[in-house]
């Protein structure tokens, strides 16, 4: 678990699980800190979120307003993946 | 032999991976692509770990169907994915369309590395490495 610098409590969550995560904070990107992980399936176990929004990089750019910075990071979409269709004309 | 799980109602099969730089790592969502020949990663990822392009080994870009994109190949401090890693590994850095909830591709140059089998319907990913072939 890394260590934060300038913490500022107040814009982290408490410590969620996944569906938590994804019921809280739907189809956003999230940034997530202080992850337990199962390394032996990859999964997501616990994690507080440090930053959320619409794009990729909105999430980072929340952590640096609020002066978060934390070794390791988990950049996630909370909601279903989907391709995008492609449409082939004659 | 590992197993790692992945959703089977999804349209795409969707893998966890760990890339590391000189300020820490990131933990992130790809998709695997046997049709990808490199594994891709969004620029937000990578600048956030500290490269720049300016570190890039060569320019490249990506044709698919939907058009042509730009971007860089390199070398990251370490990749993780589907419960095995490479140091000094080459990806390729580029962005995505708008909309696609993964940070990139995971492609043959991660999976050819492997003996694995893709189950579909079980949402099951069954994964060994050739002999020297991981660390």
């Amino acid at each position: 678990m890394s260590e934060a610098h300038a913490v500022q409590p107040e814009v982290l969550t408490e410590r969620l699980t996944w569906p938590q995560i994804c019921a809280r904070y739907p189809d956003q990107w999230v940034a997530l800190v202080e992850m337990d992980v199962d390394e032996d399936s990859d999964e997501l176990t616990t994690a507080r979120v440090a930053g959320c929004g619409a794009t990729r990089a909105e999430p980072f750019a929340q952590m640096r307003r609020a002066g978060l910075r934390y070794d390791e990071v988990g950049h996630f979409f909370t909601g279903r993946v989907r391709a995008h269709a492609i449409e082939f004309v004659r | 032999m590992k197993v790692r799980r992945f959703d089977p109602d999804d349209d795409l099969i969707i893998v966890k991976a760990h890339v590391f730089g000189r300020h820490g790592s990131r933990r992130l969502t790809l998709a695997l692509d046997t049709a990808a020949s490199h594994t891709h990663v969004t620029p937000d990822i990578i600048d956030e770990l500290g490269y720049s392009p300016a570190e890039g080994e060569a320019i490249a870009a990506v044709r698919s169907a939907i058009g042509r994109e730009t971007g860089y190949m390199l070398r990251v401090r370490r990749f993780e994915s589907l419960g095995f890693g490479f140091d000094d590994f080459l990806i390729h850095v580029h962005d995505l369309p708008t909309g696609f909830g993964i940070d990139g591709l995971l492609g043959l140059s991660f999976l050819k590395r492997f003996n694995y089998g893709i189950r579909s319907t079980e949402g099951r990913i069954l994964i060994e490495h050739a002999a020297g072939s991981v660390t």
